[in-house]
């Protein structure tokens, strides 16, 4: 269907006198134009009628959606008032759909209708008149001859959708709530925008913490290393050992106040996983100390956002 | 088993020794200290060596400078198609009276003293010269003239040409096994060593250049006994053994151990190579580099330090992947490092 912001006015009937209503009722017709139309167009049309405040639409006589004639049929009506100071204001709505199969430019006739308006105890029927359309042909009379009859036919338009102007605005508000949508999330650092970092250091020193509850012996320090050595490759995202400690921390550098911290750590690792000597680990990195590093650990994840 | 006589004390002065080996080395090759490194390890685990690299980098000169540090002879011999083995072996010429002489060649003339035999572009001579070298690599013996020679000392160092293909002949699975390492020589990247390369004359004239290197840091004929002590004195503790075994089983079976490479199916990657003999190099190059870093025990970083160029030649991927040449096998080794956790 094709619109035009400019809305045409076709005719107005100024004054058709209602003697019945003792007022003056007027009419007015408005198609956004009245040439243009091709087979299968949608004819918008308005037609505007003021009647004292004490008349009332009859809908029986109101056009029955359905074809009209053999090229023209009534797609849709709508019926809406508005109350004005001198009476009413009655919106008629008229949705016409075109069929005419046109060979060239002409004019066609939109039929008239009647509306009966009850005031009281009396009828009144007010006369919509007809009104032309121009309707145009969408191929030449005589095209060029092909030797195909396939070729006579055009191939299948692309299916370009058409938006209204009602669907335009439907569309950019729901983009613009999505999007605020999205900006609200951003701000609340929600998903998808910032899945809060697992907290593998915190995790870590829960860990430590119920293992040190749980154990008295020396056999604490191989389950806690390991537990950190766990979440320093899950950080890293690929094994880690000593030597690759100056490259983690330099892509970590939030630990980087831990420096000595880790070097203490590592080499106490060394010591009891790998060292022949078996050394007294408490001297290495004692208890307290384990914990207090792990806990340091989480907290500083935590400060990264 | 024989223990070394080596004490504690005397390994620490051999250590002294590599380091001076290293550093003397380092005066003619510039900017490849991690490449010396891997020859002195290979040096002390009595181990023989692939050299690869392009043309010109200077993988001749590095030979040339480890066998003047180390001192004892130096043999080269250059592959060709139609090299046999009796070529390594034997020297034949007609002598002054007119009559044919068959002479020990140069690689039997020095066989007590031989220190590092030099095989370039081994994939260029034929499958029974490789036979012959293999023997030499495995026993350190060769029979010629009804007799057997002995190379105590012997370090085999080969080079693999690897832009022809036409006319070579490549190495055999067992062949490249006995290998401890296969060591890639690339051009530094550093640009002022570059420049250096470049523009100092006194890398224009190899010969000029070695001499500049101290002869004989070292006492060649005792490297076997130190690299005996080596063994003897580094240990490996429960948890570095079991780190070697997982690494072991994730190179047999990548994908069980989570292991995922780009355009590779790594179900059935693998068709051997990674032998109980080649874990047994790895950890006897780890041992030496434990020892080099003045540690009497194994870490992991001392296994991962070795573990792709020791492990990478003597590992065979499905033909499938044949043509993408050693780098496919070379990117496992180190996933495989990436993805195992230590301790």
């Amino acid at each position: 269907m094709r619109k035009r912001r400019t809305i045409l006015a076709i005719f107005c009937l100024g004054q058709i006198l209602l003697p019945s209503l003792a007022q003056a009722a007027e009419l007015k017709i408005q198609a956004p134009r009245q040439f243009g139309y091709f087979v299968g167009d949608l004819i918008e049309a308005y037609v505007g009628i003021r009647t004292p405040q004490s008349a009332e639409l009859q809908p029986a006589s109101l056009p029955t959606p359905g074809p009209l004639n053999a090229w023209l049929t009534l797609r849709g009506v709508t019926v809406s008032r508005s109350k004005e100071v001198a009476g009413t204001l009655w919106h008629l709505h008229l949705t016409y759909q075109n069929f005419y199969l046109a060979l060239d430019v002409r004019e066609v006739e939109i039929p008239a209708l009647s509306l009966t308006f009850q005031d009281g105890g009396e009828q009144t029927t007010v006369e919509v008149p007809s009104w032309r359309i121009r309707v145009a042909p969408l191929r030449e009379v005589l095209p060029e001859k092909q030797e195909n009859a396939v070729d006579y036919l055009r191939p299948d338009a692309p299916n370009v959708p058409v938006v209204e102007r009602g669907e335009v605005r439907t569309g950019v508000l729901a983009s613009l709530t999505v999007l605020l949508a999205l900006l609200c999330l951003r701000d609340r650092a929600l998903w998808p925008f910032q899945k809060r970092r697992a907290r593998v250091f915190t995790a870590a020193a829960r860990q430590i913490s119920a293992l040190a509850k749980q154990t008295t012996g020396p056999e604490f320090y191989p389950a806690a290393f390991r537990t950190l050595h766990r979440s320093l490759e899950k950080t890293a995202g690929h094994a880690i050992l000593f030597e690759d400690l100056p490259a983690y921390l330099r892509n970590h550098p939030q630990f980087a106040p831990l420096t000595e911290s880790f070097q203490r750590f590592f080499e106490a690792s060394r010591e009891a996983f790998f060292s022949e000597t078996d050394k007294d680990l408490s001297h290495l990195f004692g208890k307290p100390d384990l914990l207090a590093f792990a806990w340091r650990l989480a907290a500083l994840e935590r400060a990264v956002p | 088993m024989f223990q070394s006589q080596l004490s504690a004390s005397s390994l620490g002065d051999w250590r002294e020794r590599a380091a001076r080996l290293e550093a003397e080395v380092e005066k003619a090759i510039l900017g490849q200290s991690r490449l010396i490194r891997l020859v002195t390890i290979a040096i002390f685990a009595c181990g023989h060596v692939l050299l690869e690299g392009d043309v010109g980098v200077g993988k001749t000169t590095l030979l040339r400078a480890v066998s003047r540090a180390l001192g004892g002879g130096y043999a080269r011999v250059e592959g060709a198609i139609d090299m046999m083995p009796n070529d390594l072996l034997y020297h034949t010429y007609l002598a002054e009276d007119g009559r044919p002489r068959v002479e020990p060649g140069p690689i039997l003339r020095q066989s007590d003293n031989l220190s590092i035999f030099f095989f370039n572009e081994i994939n260029r001579s034929r499958p029974q010269v490789h036979s012959v070298l293999l023997r030499l690599m495995a026993e350190r013996k060769l029979t010629a003239f009804n007799r057997d020679y002995v190379f105590p000392f012997l370090q085999v160092f080969a080079d693999r040409n690897l832009i022809e293909r036409e006319e070579t002949f490549e190495l055999p699975a067992a062949a490249r096994d006995r290998f401890l390492m296969e060591l890639s020589m690339a051009t530094p990247q550093d640009p002022a060593i570059r420049e250096r390369l470049l523009f100092d004359p006194e890398f224009y004239d190899v010969d000029g250049l070695l001499t500049r290197i101290g002869e004989t840091v070292l006492d060649y004929r005792k490297i076997p006994e130190v690299a005996l002590a080596v063994q003897q004195s580094v240990r490996a503790k429960g948890a570095l053994r079991s780190y070697l075994l997982r690494l072991w089983s994730a190179l047999l079976d990548p994908a069980s151990a989570g292991i995922a490479l780009p355009d590779v199916d790594l179900e059935n990657i693998v068709r051997g190579g990674a032998s109980p003999r080649g874990l047994a190099f790895v950890v006897r190059a780890a041992k030496v580099r434990a020892w080099l870093e003045d540690r009497d025990y194994l870490v992991p970083e001392d296994i991962r330090e070795i573990f792709v160029e020791t492990m990478a030649h003597r590992v065979f991927v499905d033909p499938v992947y044949a043509l993408r040449g050693d780098d496919i096998v070379r990117q496992l080794c180190r996933a495989v490092l990436d993805v195992i956790p230590a301790p």
